[in-house]
């Protein structure tokens, strides 16, 4: 941080819909979160209510005024044209992962796609929701496939409504990218 | 910048209260080289003990504790310690307690730019690696279990084909035990052991036995000059870790050459390192190889966003060594 004035900080949580990117982040975040909710006008991908159509926001007051911002993105394809656009300037991408789905590892491949330039740099970690019901894929089986990616990022079984599940979570996102940094340094 | 851990042993509640708000204070100063957080008595840096007390007694003269890690008594006018450490003038004030963390900085540089200390492989006779081997080995027949009695006051029921254990009292009792004191393994058949109660997946308890066996050395099938990478992270949301934990297996996510790579990419001592890299390996979480492509222990380099993670990690509330 410079001693210019305040600065903002950017942490994303992706997904596919009903992943949990909403919970995550409210579990976590220190303001009212702000959603961009509306009607679920596809309940064949996932049923629920309404969906997040925008972003959903969240942040965390740091000292000296500066914010932590979290940014989740909204989890239907057909908005991915904004993925980019919220990544833009963010310190690393949690994805989230539903075991529920069809093709859960699938789903992990289309992100890691969209988010490549932080899978490289160790600035991704995986959280992968529902396993407790859906037990399959399990997290080794994502494991080969980010091997098969070569790529080695932290895959955690976590429950997003626990706040101290986020919360490693995000501490390991913040390893991960201290040892990016000081092997680059 | 290096971190390096403060614990506490046998210390009234009040000292301890203390003694936290004067690190708050200390670790807001720019006085030291390192940055000091608050860890566990096993694998710390620094241990402030009270001057009696059987349990200090025994801790100050447990062979399996580091050869590197500093005692401090805190003494009042009229106590005498029977025992060799540092003193710390009760109560504890800000000045004379940054005088004792520079003094072990001191001493820990000295020990960094002598000679390299020995990784100590654990005893093979031991009967805490012995309790190792056995969770390691899963050909140890089909219908096997074992009752492990000495590991907490109830029997531990171990069913390593399974992939399996059963455990009464709490895990975290288990963290507790004297990796020197007799443990007894005792085979049983298959139906005794689903007669014993609730079965919960192996690798919590490989897991805490592998850090408890960090006390007394790297478990002996691993070698110290090995290159290892984590084949997964540890199952964090399942098992008791600190954020230490979380750190060294960050530094694992690349492949290491040897046990001194391990300690310098993570910057964390090496009692912790061994007992992360023991646990890891009896779950199957680490891959070890003799020889390999493997990232050069280098001397650790702060990036520039460090100072960044750490404010985040305070406004989250993320504690330097959590559970």
């Amino acid at each position: 941080m410079t001693p210019e004035g305040p600065q903002e900080h950017k942490i994303l949580f992706t997904g596919t819909m009903g992943a949990g990117k909403t919970t995550a982040i409210a579990a976590v975040s220190g303001i009212k979160m702000v959603k961009t909710e509306a009607a679920n006008t596809d309940r064949g991908a996932f049923n629920k209510a309404t969906t997040t159509v925008g972003f959903d926001y969240g942040e965390v007051g740091l000292a000296g005024g500066h914010v932590l911002r979290l940014y989740g993105t909204p989890g239907q394809e057909r908005f991915s044209f904004l993925w980019k656009i919220v990544a833009r300037g963010a310190i690393g991408v949690i994805i989230l992962v539903d075991n529920s789905r069809p093709d859960p590892v699938a789903d992990l491949g289309l992100y890691l796609d969209n988010f490549k330039k932080f899978a490289e740099i160790g600035g991704v970690v995986i959280a992968v929701g529902r396993t407790e019901s859906h037990p399959k894929p399990s997290i080794e089986d994502y494991y080969q496939f980010l091997a098969g990616r070569d790529l080695m990022l932290p895959v955690f079984a976590v429950d997003v409504r626990k706040s101290e599940n986020v919360l490693m979570v995000l501490d390991v996102l913040f390893n991960m990218l201290e040892i990016s940094d000081a092997e680059s340094a | 910048m290096r971190e390096l851990y403060i614990s506490h042993l046998g210390l009234p509640a009040a000292d301890v209260k203390r003694l936290k708000a004067v690190m708050v204070a200390i670790v807001s100063g720019n006085d030291l080289q390192a940055r000091w957080c608050m860890g566990d008595a096993a694998t710390a840096d620094l241990v402030l003990v009270s001057p009696d007390g059987e349990l200090v007694r025994q801790f100050v003269a447990d062979p399996a504790r580091g050869p590197n890690q500093v005692i401090a008594a805190l003494v009042g006018e009229s106590d005498s310690v029977s025992f060799e450490s540092e003193k710390i003038a009760w109560p504890i004030r800000l000045g004379g307690l940054l005088e004792l963390l520079q003094r072990v900085e001191l001493r820990i540089r000295k020990v960094g730019t002598g000679s390299t200390p020995e990784i100590p492989p654990a005893p093979a006779d031991n009967k805490l690696v012995q309790l190792a081997k056995l969770l390691r080995d899963e050909d140890c027949g089909d219908n096997l279990a074992w009752r492990v009695s000495g590991l907490s006051d109830r029997p531990v029921y171990v069913a390593p084909h399974q992939q399996t254990f059963i455990c009464e009292d709490s895990l975290l009792s288990l963290l507790q035990f004297d990796p020197h004191a007799a443990i007894e393994l005792v085979p049983i058949t298959d139906a005794q052991f689903r007669a014993q109660g609730q079965r919960k997946p192996i690798r919590m308890l490989q897991w805490l036995i592998g850090l408890r066996s960090g006390r007394v050395g790297l478990l002996p099938w691993i070698k110290a000059d090995s290159t290892f990478r984590l084949r997964q992270f540890p199952e964090f949301p399942l098992l008791h870790h600190t954020s230490e934990h979380r750190r060294i297996a960050a530094a694992l996510s690349r492949p290491r050459s040897g046990i001194r790579a391990i300690v310098a990419a993570s910057e964390r001592n090496s009692s912790a390192v061994i007992a992360f890299v023991n646990a890891a390996s009896l779950c199957g979480y680490l891959k070890i190889t003799d020889a390999g492509a493997a990232v050069a222990a280098k001397t650790p380099s702060a990036g520039p966003r460090r100072a960044l993670f750490q404010v985040f990690r305070r406004a989250l509330g993320i504690a330097s060594n959590d559970a």
